[in-house]
């Protein structure tokens, strides 16, 4: 099912793995995006970028949008 | 003239954008290369936005600077805040085809064709603005 | 756009017609790659009246597979505002280029 996103709740997680190119990252985002429409349930969110090879400007731009529509205090 | 018109951020909608934007540029502008050149910056400008950004939606502006005999445009998104004028890539045209990096050539290019581009962060949205005198 | 093959005996013409846009630049790199074999190849740019900065990554990355399996690739007779940005960018400097298909297919016979 989902790639990245592991888990939603009050503490979701988030697993960056392999290769996140630009062509990946719109894949990413979507998923980010679904976690973002339940942002009341998230007071904390760990992304996990043990597996992580590879991570384009794209990539890190879905990470940092994340971070922003969650809110300042996740 | 094109006043935040608002479209979806999506992909299907890119060529009706650059349609109304083209049909702007042909305003001002008659000589077929630099029509061509103007729709080429603002494809890959918006197609960053909607590709990366995260924004449902895409506020495209454009007018002419009678003073500065200068075409304006603003791209305004409700993404990631992201300046994309900052730490560009360095793209070298020299380079071999090997030696050749796949990314960086978007920006190159509009940064290459549009006499100036500025962008600012205003009320949580990304507003990056591109100029281009008549030639 | 549409991907056509206009030769394939010992020389491979391919050529692309319409717009190469954000949109399908993709699939239509994904498209010529698959077309790739041993032949010496000829990319017709005759009818390609857009390139766009995505068309452009994928005129690249086709170049760059070419090369990789040691195909010979040449770009012909792309339009004025196409040339334009190829140039710009120094794209006219990275690939072959050639001003009419007649002169590609000159150079690919000689191989």
């Amino acid at each position: 099912m989902a790639n990245y996103v592991m888990e939603v709740g009050e503490v979701s997680k988030v697993k960056l793995h392999g290769h996140i190119d630009a062509s990946i990252a719109p894949a990413l985002m979507e998923e980010l995006k679904t976690l973002i429409a339940q942002k009341d349930k998230v007071k904390k969110l760990v992304f996990y970028a043990d597996k992580l090879e590879y991570i384009a400007s794209a990539g890190i731009r879905s990470v940092v949008f994340a971070k922003q529509k969650l809110g300042g205090k996740v | 003239m094109l006043q935040s018109k608002e479209f979806p951020a999506k992909r299907e909608i890119l060529s009706q954008m650059l349609t109304e934007i083209g049909d702007e540029v042909e305003k001002y502008f008659t000589d077929e290369k630099w029509i061509n050149r103007l729709k080429v910056c603002a494809e890959e400008i918006l197609a960053n936005i909607i590709n990366y950004s995260g924004s449902e939606k895409v506020y495209v502006s454009c007018d002419f600077l009678e003073d500065e005999q200068t075409l304006r445009f603003e791209f305004v998104d409700e993404g990631a805040l992201y300046n994309p004028l900052e730490k560009a890539p360095e793209v070298d045209i020299e380079a071999e085809l090997d030696e050749r990096p796949i990314g960086g050539l978007g920006i190159f290019l509009y940064t290459t064709i549009m006499d100036k581009l500025e962008y600012h962060c205003d009320d949580g949205r990304n507003h990056l603005l591109a100029y281009k005198k008549l030639v | 756009m549409t991907v056509t093959i206009e030769r394939d005996d010992d020389l491979k013409i391919i050529a692309l017609v319409g717009e190469l846009k954000a949109t399908n630049a993709d699939s239509v790199r994904d498209e010529v790659i698959s077309l790739i074999d041993k032949k010496p190849m000829i990319i017709s740019m005759e009818k390609c009246i857009y390139v766009s900065s995505a068309g452009l990554r994928a005129l690249l990355m086709i170049a760059k597979t070419a090369k990789m399996r040691k195909v010979e690739i040449v770009y012909a007779a792309a339009t004025k505002e196409v040339t334009d940005v190829l140039e710009m960018t120094g794209f006219i400097r990275m690939i072959k280029c050639v001003a009419t298909v007649a002169e590609a297919e000159k150079l690919g016979i000689r191989k």
